[in-house]
């Protein structure tokens, strides 16, 4: 029933994407919004990322885009009054506030309740001693393990139980700072960093468990103590691999009934002893490899990146459900959306397999051999459902976007198959292909070196037989279909094959509807399996098709999610019908209520072109999911579809570095110096004709992947080693003037080919040379002269009208010495535009679906008159956003920023300030700018100029300050005593030195070129090993300072977002 | 890899490559079970005799056939319809389904679209069907035609005691029956799965198996009998008037229980009907609420006939209700002390949630 006692109620996001932490709760906070709206209580929500759904106007009745800190909540307590709080929705983050806003009495001061889970159970199922007596009281096994809360009770743990070691600190988000201790002399020094990361400086020791089978179960119960399994998950990878970096399938496949019931009735049986009586929880299992003992690894009673996933795998929306039952509902009042025929306790039977293939970059964050463990990796993750393994597991890494046509041998010049094989990698699974296709049959033995039960290794024997069978042909119609059903693309069968196929075969669709077709089901979703019967019809020409952005990567992830979904939404309020073709299980576009028709399938051309013959349609927008459209976009015109909006030649004069170069020419705009080089020969001829440094990069890419500034020829010979570096007349590299100290800007717009309206310009903090993804940046511009904006807008204009955009525009310009320049031009959804949107009250998704639909900015009233332009003002104030990084998850990679992508999220700071709006972008990044304490200063010779007033302003503002010699003697000429600390070359105490013993506060250090790369880089790491707040650059600096000092006047302001369109 | 067919009684037909033992036009009403695991409990189940299953879930044979896990002496169903067959190796001391279905002479087809034969009984009905080769297609569809319904089958005697069992061995995996036993049940097997047998075991108590023949008279003289409990099993229950009638003979003088068609038989010996379902309800994920407590179980269930609510007697309330269609579920008389129930408290396949209804069993039969 309907708990009445609670009337408005509070629910908690989880802030910036971070590795282990990324947009599944965005859809789960989402759907929790919406499950409590439709329930008639008033919801507040806190969330400081705006690039999420969640905080989009309308969808929260009080929207709260600000840090994730007690302080903040309690002033919302204070602003809006809700009555409780839903701790479960965003993830580790959300949890660990609401427990600290219970230990510390807030909550009771307010009389605000705790749904969802309980303070109690939290710490019952979080605190791993706790946890582990209940086990053993349950009568279940455990690893055998010891707490440590220092470096001698770890020792002491360690004389009984034998190495290896898993070392876990306890309350940290995907098993961050975890570790596995092989060798003794590793057991200290990982004993010691998890002893830091852990907020309670609490680790777990226990015995390693590598290499069994792992096995999870998505569990809800609710106050009548009704429990049901929603799903099943099997880990393909063994154990040792942490699970949201391992390959999955659901439901589990390799135990019989009497190994599964067992696990099931555990499952219920920790819940009910924890204590989760009105949610969700995944519980997780390991077997050993003869299947003679089970061991319970652990539980989350929350919602999950797994709980997501088995959302989408199954069709059972557990968020939704979760939120019901935290407002007092039970299972069996609860309707099951999909079937509209049964009720929510019940457990979804599935007739076809889901496999999800996590994402990695490995080259942003490369990985050795061996390098996966406790600690989550991935960026992201891809669902693809099929009637087999087989098929299922192809379609996975077909849409894993990772140059992998299907289950593929590796590349044995590139990688060291057998090392693979051996080692947590990534890559193990097709190293074990490798090995079969190499003529391995003893699949006992492989699955002894690599863990894979046999089960997996047999579905890889199946795939070699078919590839041989495939290349011995001859290819028949048999064959062919044989082959679709094993899940092959087209492309990989061509690879197998130089015979002709037969006439393409469309696939079948098939619902996903949670009963294995014992029900109609009224809302499913959709995957296609070959050689079947349909199910339903077609939506018609009506429809119309929106290719979302796959699997989460840097670059490209939930900001275009968003704009598909809010796309998904104007067109439905506009009476088209949508549907969306995605395969990332963590979006709200993968949710089933989100468009007309879903399909969970790859997005390659072949499946696009499926669908849109299969529902008899073909408008495809192409504009909102990133680069991930636009590359299939050409392949998908010429086989009938339309593209929605901007035409393709338009799009290929914008992305085609020889046609831009012309546009702006006939345009007469003004860009950086520009050149294409096809040979090495020719990078370096260009390079001198255009003078250093030099930016170079490949074509076509997004996030600025292998881009790279020279400033000197060695520069040169450093980007032609890079491996992912390729030079060809067909891939030619570009050399571009690279604008030093420049300024840029965003800007983001709709058009209908006639006018132009502007949401906003960003004005990045950063200087030039950052990623635009990477450097903070600020709406509305907060230091530039009102020429170089009338310039930019005028630009804009000058361009749509040419293009003939017709729709979503981001443009970047740089300004160096008062000349403006263009950068480049993308005539599509950009990163930004939510961030805008939210920020301008005006949402521009939105915007461009009615232009596409033939309202034009006029008739919309965002334009007063044709053939003009207007601008969007920021209607918070000061809008500053910060990138978020993942820097701690990799010990070895440089946290320097440069011109490849390395953010994985964002946040946003509002303020009437411009330091309100930086300080709270600093606090909702984690960046713990200091009130007082000591600075360090390092900056290069360019820096000396503009360092001095803010180490002045620093001074003044209480902290004593700590310069290299260099900048040390430059600040005494201005006046400025600063106390000399060495360079980490120079010898001890050096800048390291203080960091390490949390003698720093605050440290700006600015790029010293090439020459002493090597200690910038030990201080930047060593900060965020140690979390003490740096700066790369002078102006972020000089934004720490203002942000200083509002942060210094201890207010804490929340500003809501106002609600509904400014339109 | 030899192809076969499916033909229904209503004329569709279904493609699938034949594997187990070699196919001779069996036949059989066309079931399907939407269960994840438990292909071996399924195939054992006497209840599926004379029924083709086949399973909505589409790997089958992935952890192959253990000793431990049949539910009666071997399969029990004619033949088996599944998407796709595990080949590879299984884990030592298990046989390959393959193998086991070859042995025990039962036909299976794979490759088979599971989904649309789900949906096309969803939609007509289960119904009759028949497994053929190309070849023998005029054979078959004759065969087919003239092959009787499960209305008119007794299916029963092929897989029932053919004279009383005391506490019957149920093999390795199972429970033995207790030293020193706190009740004793008289079981008339229809075709009991061992598990219920099981959970009485290890619960303390004896039981006596019965042919389905027997009579009020000779249970009512056997002694030391705590209460008469009837089993699950195929077919029709409205076939069974001789069992109806020794039910209601000693209602009101034993405790009366009963699972599955044990619960059907009760039914009708309170007076009540049974009906036919249009697809019945085969799975591991249904949810039945009990009335008492208001909690509901995730429960098994394999069943194609159920009590009609309307047709029971006022005396007669009822324990659990299907959650989702509103189906009775269990029944009890107290003053009678009379309780059964539809679905399968002890799994084999399927969750184990509502085993304690066995607790219930045992308090009250006496």
């Amino acid at each position: 029933m309907r708990r009445d006692d609670i009337h408005h109620i509070l629910v908690i996001g989880s802030g910036p994407i971070v590795i282990g932490q990324a947009c599944e709760f965005d859809y789960s906070g989402n759907q929790a919004v919406r499950a409590l709206k439709e329930e008639g209580y008033e919801v507040s929500l806190i969330n400081p990322n705006p690039a999420t759904v969640m905080t989009t106007p309308s969808i929260a009745d009080h929207i709260f885009l600000e840090p994730l800190k007690k302080e903040y909540i309690e002033r919302i307590f204070d602003q809006v009054g809700p009555d409780a709080i839903l701790s479960t929705m965003g993830g580790q983050t959300a949890l660990n506030l609401t427990m600290e806003l219970e230990k510390e009495g807030i909550l009771k001061k307010y009389g605000v309740k705790v749904i969802g889970a309980s303070a109690e159970a939290i710490e019952k199922a979080e605190d791993r001693g706790i946890f582990k007596d209940i086990m053993t009281s349950l009568g279940y096994e455990s690893a055998r393990s010891g707490i440590a809360r220092s470096v001698e009770e770890a020792l002491a743990v360690k004389e009984d139980i034998p190495l290896p070691l898993i070392i876990r600190p306890s309350f940290t988000l995907g098993g961050m700072g975890g570790s596995i201790a092989e060798k003794e002399e590793d057991f200290i020094p990982l004993v010691e960093k998890a002893l830091e990361v852990s907020p309670v400086h609490e680790i777990l020791i226990e015995e390693s468990l590598i290499g069994w089978r792992e096995f999870e179960m998505e569990v809800m119960r609710d106050s009548k103590d009704n429990a049901i399994i929603v799903c099943s998950i099997e880990n393909i990878d063994p154990m040792g691999v942490h699970t949201g970096d391992s390959i999955t399938i659901a439901p589990i496949q390799t135990l019989s009934n009497d190994e599964y019931q067992r696990m099931r009735t555990a499952s219920i049986e920790i819940l009910r002893a924890v204590g989760v009586d009105c949610g969700g929880s995944n519980v997780q299992f390991a077997l050993s490899p003869d299947h003679s003992r089970m061991v319970v690894i652990e539980m989350n009673p929350r919602v999950s990146r797994s709980s997501a996933l088995a959302s989408k795998a199954t069709g059972f929306p557990i968020a939704r459900i979760s939120a019901k039952l935290a407002v007092g509902y039970t299972l069996d009042e609860v309707q099951n959306e999909i079937t509209g025929a049964s009720v929510s306790c019940f457990e979804p039977a599935l007739d076809y397999v889901a496999v999800k293939v996590p994402r990695f970059e490995l080259e942003k964050f490369p990985l050795e051999a061996a390098a996966l463990g406790t600690q989550m990796r991935s960026v992201g993750e891809t669902l693809a459902l099929g009637r087999t393994a087989l098929e299922a597991i192809n379609k996975a890494f077909r849409s894993s976007e990772q140059k992998l046509e299907g289950i593929t041998a590796l590349d044995k010049s590139r990688y060291d198959s057998d090392l693979l094989l051996r080692s947590a990698h990534p890559l193990r699974y097709l190293a074990a292909y490798t090995a079969i296709k190499d003529g391995e049959t003893d699949l006992g033995k492989l699955s002894r070196i690599t863990g894979f039960d046999i089960y997996f290794l047999s579905i890889l024997m199946e795939m070699k037989e078919l590839e041989d069978e495939i290349a011995a042909g001859p290819m028949t119609d048999g064959l062919y279909l044989k082959a679709k059903k094993a899940g092959l693309s087209d492309k990989h069968i061509r690879t197998l094959t130089d015979e002709p196929l037969p006439e393409h075969i469309i696939p079948a669709r098939h619902y996903v509807d949670t009963c294995a077709g014992e029900f109609e089901a009224l809302t499913p979703y959709c995957y296609t399996s070959y050689g079947e019967e349909d199910e339903g019809t077609g939506l018609g020409k009506d429809a119309v098709i929106i290719l979302a952005s796959g699997p989460n990567r840097i670059g490209q992830g939930l900001e275009f999610d968003t704009c598909c979904t809010l796309s998904s939404r104007a067109f439905r309020k506009h009476g088209r019908k949508t549907i969306m073709v995605n395969s990332n299980p963590e979006t709200v576009s993968t949710d089933y209520n989100t468009s007309d028709r879903l399909y969970i399938e790859p997005l390659t051309a072949e499946t696009v072109l499926d669908i849109m013959r299969k529902e008899g349609t073909r408008d495809v927008v192409v504009q909102l999911g990133g680069q991930t459209p636009l590359n299939m976009a050409a392949e998908l015109e010429r086989n009938g579809a339309h593209i929605v909006g901007t035409s393709l030649s338009s799009i290929d004069r914008t992305e085609d570095r020889g046609l831009f170069s012309e546009l702006v020419k006939e345009l007469g705009l003004r860009q950086p110096e520009n050149r294409s080089a096809s040979s090495i020969d020719e990078i370096r001829e260009k390079a001198e004709e255009i003078g250093f440094p030099v930016l170079l990069r490949p074509s076509f890419v997004l996030g600025g992947r292998a881009m790279f500034i020279a400033y000197d020829e060695s520069g040169l010979d450093e980007f032609i080693a890079k491996p992912e570096v390729t030079i060809s007349p067909e891939s030619p590299v570009l050399v571009d003037q690279f604008l030093e100290d420049a300024f840029e800007y965003d800007l983001d717009a709709v058009s209908d080919g006639e006018s132009v309206y502007i949401g906003g310009i960003l004005q990045h903090i950063e200087a030039a040379g950052i990623h635009s993804g990477d450097s903070a940046a600020v709406f509305p511009p907060y230091k530039s002269k009102p020429e170089i904006l009338a310039q930019m807008r005028e630009w804009t204009l000058r361009l749509a009208k040419h293009l003939s955009v017709k729709g979503l525009m981001n443009i970047q310009f740089a300004e160096k010495d008062g000349k403006l320049y263009i950068i480049e031009v993308n005539p599509r959804g950009s990163r930004t535009v939510p961030f805008i949107s939210k920020s301008s009250g005006v949402d521009l998704v939105e915007a461009a679906v009615r232009v596409w639909l033939g309202e034009d900015l006029v008739q919309q009233g965002l334009v007063r008159e044709r053939g003009s332009w207007a601008e969007g003002r920021c209607i918070m104030g000061w809008a500053v956003k910060e990138a978020v990084f993942s820097f701690d998850r990799f010990q070895s990679v440089d946290p320097a920023l440069g011109p490849e992508m390395r953010s994985t999220g964002e946040v946003v700071g509002y303020g009437r300030t411009f330091g309100e709006a930086y300080a709270k972008s600093q606090a909702a990044a984690a960046n713990r700018l200091p009130t007082s304490g000591r600075v360090i200063i390092s900056v290069n010779s360019k820096d000396r100029g503009t360092i001095a007033p803010i180490a002045r302003s620093l001074q003044e503002l209480g902290f004593s300050l700590l310069a290299t010699k260099g900048t040390a003697r430059d600040l005494f000429k201005e006046g400025i005593l600063a106390d000399v600390v060495l360079k980490t070359q120079d010898g001890h105490p050096n800048i390291v030195d203080y960091i390490r013993a949390r003698k720093a506060d605050l440290i700006i250090n600015t790029p010293m070129g090439f020459h002493s790369r090597k200690s910038d880089d030990d201080i930047r790491t060593e900060a965020v090993r140690a979390h003490v707040p740096y700066t790369t650059t002078t102006s972020a600096a000089k934004a720490a300072v203002e942000a200083i000092r509002y942060l210094q006047e201890n207010r804490f302001i929340v500003r809501e977002l106002p609600q509904g369109p400014r339109r | 890899m030899r192809k076969a067919i499916l033909k229904l009684r209503d004329g569709k037909e279904f493609e699938g490559i034949a594997f187990g033992a070699p196919i001779s036009l069996e036949a059989g009403e066309v079931v399907f079970n939407t269960g994840i695991p438990g292909y071996q409990e399924i195939l054992t189940d006497p209840s599926y005799n004379g029924q083709i299953v086949m399973l909505t879930s589409p790997m089958i044979g992935n952890y192959g056939i253990s000793a431990e896990d049949n539910e009666s002496s071997g399969i029990k169903a004619t033949a088996l319809l599944i998407r796709k067959l595990y080949r590879g190796p299984v884990m030592e001391g298990r046989i390959p389904l393959d193998r086991y279905l070859a042995d025990a002479g039962i036909p299976a087809l794979e490759q088979l679209d599971t989904r649309a034969l789900t949906l096309h009984l969803r939609e007509h009905g289960s119904q009759n069907g028949i497994l053929f080769y190309p070849e023998d297609r005029k054979e078959a569809e004759e065969k087919l035609a003239a092959f009787p319904l499960i209305t008119e089958r007794d299916l029963i005697d092929g897989v029932s005691v053919k004279e009383p069992v005391e506490n019957p061995f149920l093999g390795s995996g199972f429970a033995t029956a207790p030293d020193k036993p706190i009740r004793h049940f008289a079981l008339v097997d229809y075709g009991i799965k061992r598990s219920i047998i099981d959970c009485l075991y290890r619960r303390g108590a004896a039981v006596t198996l019965l042919p389905p023949s027997v009579t009020a008279e000779e249970i009512l003289a056997m002694k030391g009998i705590d209460a008469l409990f009837l089993s699950n099993g195929p077919g029709d229950p409205a076939l069974l008037a001789d069992a109806v009638r020794m039910a209601r003979e000693c209602i009101g003088r034993l405790p009366v229980q009963g699972i599955c068609l044990g619960h059907q038989i009760i039914t009708m010996a309170l007076g009540g009907r049974t009906v036919k379902m249009k697809f019945g309800h085969h799975g591991s994920n249904h949810p039945v609420r009990d009335c008492l407590s208001g909690r509901t179980f995730v429960t098994a269930q394999n069943h194609g006939f159920m009590s009609d609510r309307d047709s029971l007697p006022v005396n007669v309330s009822i324990w659990f209700v299907n959650a989702n269609d509103g189906s009775v579920e269990g029944l009890y008389e107290d003053s009678l002390n009379v309780r059964s129930v539809q679905f399968h408290p002890e799994a084999a396949p399927g969750p184990e949630e509502a085993e304690a209804i066995f607790d219930t069993f045992m308090e009250h039969a006496r």
